[in-house]
């Protein structure tokens, strides 16, 4: 039995444990966060780094910003058009590659090497394909698609989606693997008990596989949501927030304040308000997706 | 229960250990554990930081050389090369700057010395230039302030390579390079053909960065400009700037619109009749192994006997931080690294076609070439972007009104009107702010 009340030098050996985590914690994420919430309330001369504290001026300049909600904008587009797509194909992938068919190991191994490869060395890739004249280009033309007169990535219409067909591209493979794991957890007697009954396919999936994957559906959307709000590396890489400025994302939008234009307070206040939005989002998530967990309970 | 506390064992020495050492971290690191601030090597050398954007392994290596070749003459120092990307280096400075944690010796592109030198940034160089001004060619970018703040290391233009066997196919056997707008566009569209897929000039779109430097030799070369003389005022609404942005924005129509990369890349492999684009390109198609044939020519008058034939230059320059702890030596290495000899050798292994270093430029290698002498020959007619701490924003606020016109987001007229409208605003609440 545990003892309810440890001596103290329990108590000292767990903080000597700990402490190199809690230095870490400290130096690397709650100083930055303290310094950060400080700037959002100042302006900050990056040169002679003097304070000029002006309240909440700079979040007052953030809302009425319609270059910052453009990009909020943009970010949900790219949001809602990322995440269940990727969530419906990583399912099914995960539901085809659970089976036993032949080749199995390098179709997983295959829809997983995407997320291996670094994001920049694929954007640089998928650069290329969607160039104007690039495969991608010349295929969608041959196949009598209607191409944009410049490439994908240079159109307006077309920009944003063409990042967010990469980014399913990309990680479509990990959440494969969150569902493949997630497939694995179902006890096989209550599938071949389901059998002997005469459950059909769409049955089986609704009674005993869905249940079982609720848990990882929740992981899975909750994680890609927060990724897919802060996405920047795809935009630093390929579209620079362009053209017009259709793929500028919050993130981007962030970045572009404090390091492009060095106005480090306003860049600080429009993180903050995006950390206020993926919050409540992931909250609204929460309650509406963690659906029959009491039941579980 | 009571707790027993253990006044013996490694806990007591712990607690005294941990704050001492933390303690001691950020001090050693603020002396660099040296003498009076300076930093020394294990061997007792006094380290002198240099940051610099050459990565290219052949160009890395030439520039390792001319510094173990000044380290050898100079024994007492250690030069530490710190690399830095086009991408994120400016910000690394800006944080360096930030931090107080400065190198000795600093590579700078051209249109960022204003800046850095109007917030102090900067040790004033102005003796120092004065020694190189008949030597070195470059300077405007230098110059803030009536004074000088940086030495130009490196210089670029712009040319119009010319694709001779599509000219062939559109002007038969005899192929001539446009002398004006006029004939530039009547060319590029002639040229541009479906079956085989090919265009007649590459236009830059949605880059930031390099938009603006395919926009403005055309409207210096009608004769106009983006800021006052004074540069107080945004001065894109001419004739001569109405008149540069929609022979842009006509030139483009039907063309290849892509990043500078794409272009040329196009051009190498033979799909486009007119690049423009810098030395980099002649280097890459002898490279490339391409079998295109191609010469270069300056950039176009705007008309018969009118206006002048006005490229973008651009260049990189040595400067040194005002905080920097190795002054003296840095400017002994920064003589070193703009020799005669130095500068050739750059510009062997970069590619250069117009060495910074007024005899280099002279050298047969450069003046015999065809394609390095017509780069030379621009440089003479070439202009750099002005020399002004706000340029950064004022150059993206100039690519915006471009990438609109270009889109036919807006018109030319409205382009114009909205861009100036944005500069102003930006020259304005810069004064304030100084106020």
């Amino acid at each position: 039995m545990t003892d309810p009340n440890p001596p103290a030098h329990a108590d000292r050996t767990a903080w000597v444990l700990v402490s190199p985590w809690v230095l870490i914690l400290g130096l690397f994420w709650v100083y930055p966060f303290l310094y950060a919430l400080a700037l959002a309330f100042a302006q900050f001369d990056v040169f002679s780094g003097q304070w000029h504290w002006v309240g909440v001026a700079n979040f007052a300049a953030v809302l009425v910003n319609s270059e910052f909600w453009r990009a909020v904008g943009h970010t949900v587009i790219f949001t809602a058009g990322t995440v269940p797509v990727t969530t419906a194909l990583a399912i099914l992938l995960a539901l085809a590659l659970n089976r036993r068919l032949w080749g199995r190991a390098i179709f997983r191994a295959g829809f997983f090497a995407p997320t291996l490869t670094a994001t920049v060395v694929t954007a640089l890739v998928f650069l290329h394909l969607y160039a104007q004249g690039g495969y991608l280009y010349r295929l969608a033309e041959l196949a009598g698609i209607p191409v944009p007169e410049r490439g994908f990535l240079l159109s307006e219409k077309t920009a944003l989606a063409a990042v967010m067909v990469m980014d399913i591209w990309v990680s479509v493979g990990y959440y494969t693997l969150l569902f493949l794991a997630g497939l694995q957890t179902i006890p096989a007697e209550l599938v071949d008990d389901a059998l002997m009954h005469g459950a059909s396919g769409w049955q089986r999936f609704w009674a005993i596989t869905w249940p079982y994957l609720r848990p990882t559906l929740l992981y899975a959307l909750v994680i890609n949501l927060i990724k897919s709000f802060q996405v920047f590396t795809e935009m630093f890489v390929m579209t620079r927030g362009g053209p017009l400025g259709a793929t500028t994302t919050a993130v981007y939008h962030v970045y572009s304040a404090g390091f492009e234009r060095f106005d480090l307070g306003y860049a600080s206040a429009a993180a903050f308000v995006l950390f206020a939005l993926i919050a409540i989002v992931t909250v609204i998530q929460f309650r509406f997706f963690a659906f029959g967990r009491g039941a579980e309970e | 229960m009571e707790r027993t506390t253990s006044r013996g064992g490694i806990l007591p020495k712990l607690r005294l250990f941990v704050p001492v050492a933390l303690a001691l971290i950020p001090l050693c690191l603020t002396l660099s554990c040296g003498r009076g601030g300076q930093e020394v090597t294990s061997e007792g050398r006094l380290v002198v930081h240099f940051w610099q954007f050459w990565t290219e392994p052949r160009v890395k290596a030439v520039i390792t050389k001319a510094i173990e070749e000044w380290e050898s003459v100079n024994p007492l120092y250690k030069v530490e090369i710190t690399d830095l990307t086009w991408s994120d280096g400016h910000q690394k400075i800006v944080a360096a700057f930030a931090g107080d944690r400065v190198p000795d010796l600093l590579e700078l592109g051209s249109d960022w010395i204003a800046e850095f030198a109007a917030r102090g940034a900067l040790m004033d160089m102005s003796a120092e230039c004065e020694q190189w001004h008949d030597s070195l060619a470059g300077w405007p970018p230098a110059i803030y302030d009536n004074s000088c703040w940086a030495l130009p290391w490196y210089l670029s233009t712009r040319v119009l390579y010319f694709n001779q066997d599509i000219a062939k196919l559109t002007q038969g056997g005899n192929p001539r390079p446009p002398m004006t707008w006029d004939e530039l566009l009547q060319q590029t569209r002639d040229a541009t053909t479906e079956k085989p897929r090919l265009w007649g000039i590459g236009i830059n779109a949605a880059e930031p960065h390099v938009l603006y430097k395919k926009f403005v030799p055309f409207l210096w070369s009608a004769g106009g400009d983006i800021l006052t003389e004074d540069q107080s005022v945004c001065a894109l609404e001419t004739e001569a700037g109405r008149r540069s942005l929609q022979f842009l924005v006509d030139l483009s129509r039907g063309q290849l619109v892509e990043k500078q990369a794409a272009l040329d890349e196009a051009f190498i492999n033979g799909k486009l009749l007119f690049d423009l684009s810098g030395d980099w390109l002649y280097e890459k198609l002898k490279r490339s192994g391409s079998n295109v044939a191609y010469s270069a020519f300056m950039m176009p008058f705007p008309a018969p006997d009118q206006g002048t034939r006005t490229s973008f230059a651009g260049g990189e320059y040595l400067a040194i931080p005002r905080r920097a702890k190795q002054p003296v030596a840095a400017v002994s290495l920064a003589r070193h690294l703009l020799s005669e000899k130095n500068i050739f050798n750059l510009c062997l292994a970069t590619g250069c076609a117009t060495p910074v270093h007024i005899n280099v430029a002279r050298n047969a290698y450069f003046a015999d070439d065809s394609i390095r002498s017509v780069f030379i020959r621009q440089m003479g007619q070439a202009r750099t972007s002005p020399a002004n701490p706000h340029w950064v924003e004022i150059e993206a606020a100039l690519e915006w009104g471009v990438e609109q016109a270009l889109y036919g987001k807006l018109s030319v007229d409205d382009a114009l009107a909205a861009t100036c409208e944005k500069i102003n605003a930006i020259l304005s609440k810069k004064e304030d702010e100084k106020r």
